[in-house]
Formats: structure tokens, sequence, C-alpha cells
């Protein structure tokens, strides 16, 4: 059961973080942001470690040059998810990027590529991506109605004294 | 108009680039972890993220540390939420499995993300949900339970 809560909270936690995100990126632009994304990542990630392993942390036995190199991954992460928000809205952004994602592994997946394990195209996680992205298109040219135009300042405040 | 469509254009190729960038990051991060442990991954890449970053900012003069004053405070942790996003996906993969966390936590996510948009919560501009909104968000949540079975 507490799995079930863990993965939840994370994505719940996900959610949040992509709008924090997108809400620094208003008022300080593309590279202070994702500077500061990371560095405060850096900095949770070197506590809680500490927290969770002690000096043990620090040791970095079968280290390999490339992985400090693929920290720089993150910075396409967070600058391109940041983008993706402010332009299309969070839900759009977010359930496009999923898409991708998954049909990005899957790509992976079936190509075997940086040695991993070639894992077959499965049918069934074809159609998870395909109705994935279905329910993009509909939730996004689905007909629009009333409220579209219509930002409510006080819902919007009300919104951010729950974060 | 023309404006509108080629901001559209751009926010989907950064969709879509985010969501490429996303994969890569997990294969990378799994086998980095497997090395090393899952933290110091986590505190090792972010951290050559950071500099990476900062690096480019600079270069780019696009580091203006002063706009951050005019943020609210609870939004500058968004990058530290990453490290309790990691404890509890480590957390769940341990007890529930890979699959049923992956799908979890997609779910998790769009829900919530649908409700903010749906109230016009944390700044983000409210979205009007009728019938073809709700019938698009129960196809995402089904795609991602196929996933869950697949």
């Amino acid at each position: 059961m507490t799995g079930i809560i863990w993965a939840v909270a994370s994505g719940l936690l996900l959610s949040l973080q992509n709008l924090f995100n997108a809400n620094v990126d208003r008022k300080a632009g593309m590279w202070t942001t994702t500077t500061l994304v990371l560095g405060m990542g850096f900095a949770a990630a070197l506590l809680l470690g500490l927290a969770a392993e002690g000096a043990a942390l620090f040791q970095l036995a079968g280290m390999e040059p490339w992985f400090a190199f693929s920290g720089l991954i993150g910075i396409g992460v967070v600058t391109c998810m940041v983008q993706g928000v402010k332009r299309l809205g969070p839900t759009f952004a977010v359930s496009l990027a999923l898409c991708s994602q998954l049909a990005f592994a899957m790509l992976w997946d079936s190509m075997g590529w940086l040695g991993l394990e070639r894992v077959p195209l499965e049918p069934t996680r074809l159609a998870g991506v395909l109705l994935l992205a279905a329910g993009i298109v509909v939730f996004k040219l689905g007909g629009r109605g009333r409220s579209k135009e219509r930002v409510l300042p006080a819902a919007a405040e009300a919104g951010q004294d729950i974060a | 108009m023309r404006n509108g469509v080629g901001i559209i254009m751009k926010g989907i190729l950064a969709a879509i680039a985010a969501g490429g960038f996303i994969t890569l990051q997990g294969a990378a991060n799994s086998v980095i972890g497997e090395a090393i442990g899952t933290w110091q991954a986590a505190a090792l890449t972010q951290l050559t993220g950071f500099v990476g970053a900062l690096a480019l900012a600079l270069l780019l003069r696009g580091l203006q540390p002063r706009t951050l004053l005019a943020v609210k405070p609870v939004y500058a942790t968004g990058g530290a939420l990453g490290a309790l996003i990691i404890f509890g996906n480590v957390t769940a993969i341990h007890q529930i499995g890979i699959t049923l966390t992956t799908s979890l936590v997609l779910l998790g996510q769009l829900a919530l993300t649908f409700l903010i948009e749906w109230r016009g919560w944390l700044g983000s501009k409210r979205i009007s949900v009728g019938p073809a909104q709700a019938a698009g968000f129960a196809l995402m949540a089904g795609g991602v339970l196929l996933l869950a079975i697949g």
C-alpha cells in the first residue's frame, strides 16, 4: 500500500514541479530558471542522500566519465518542459511530453540502443501510447466552451495559496 | 494569428523534445544508479547539470539572479521536489514493481496537472472543461492503464 502511495505522490510532485518551474520562468527567464532548478535539485539530492547514506554518498567506485556528462541531459529536460508548458498550457504540454517519452522508450527498447537488451514491440503498449495520443487530440481539438479567454484572478490567487 | 501558430508549433516541438530527453535521462540514470547508487547518481547528474546550465547562462548572458527576488519562494523549490520524487519512485518500485509505479506516476501527474489547469491554480490560465476535455482525459488515462497491463 505504501508503494502505491509513494508512486502517486511522485506523480503529484512531478506535476507541481512543472508548474512551479513555469512560474519561475515567467519572472526570471529560461536560463536563470534552468540554473536555479538544477541547483536546487542538486542541493536537495545532496541533503537527502546524506541523510540516507551518510558519508557513503561520496563513494563513487564504479564511476565512469560519461556519468558526469549525462547530467547535461537535465538542461534539455528543464528548458524544453518549461517552454512547452509556457506555450501550450500544462495539460497539453505534459500529456504530449508523456506520449513522446513513451514513444521514444518503445523505439529505444525495440532498437536495443545503448547496449540495452532488445525488447520486442508489445501490441498492448503500442495501443496504450496510441490511446494516450488520441486522448491528447480529443482534449485539445474538442469543442471549447465558455471560459477559454476568461482568466479569473481570484481563482488563480486561491490556487497559489494551496501551494 | 500566424504568430500564435508559431508559438504553438514551438511549444509542441519543445514538449516532444522534453519527452525524448526524459527517456534518455531515465535510461542513463538507471545505468548510473546501478553503478554508483541512486542518490550518488541524482546528486552527481544534477551537479553537472547545474554547472552546465550556469556556464550556458553566463555565456548567453541570460543569468539574472535578481529577477528571482520577484518569484514566490514556494515556486523556487520546484527543483528540490526532484529529490522527493526520486525517493518516492525508488521506494515504490521496490515495493510494487516498475510497471505499476510508472503507470501510477503518469496518472498522478496527468490528473493533478489537469485539475490545476481546470481550476486555474498556480497561475495557470483556466481551460474550459467540456465533454471533449473529459473524454480526452479519460482516453489518456485509459492509455496509461493499457501501458500498465502491456
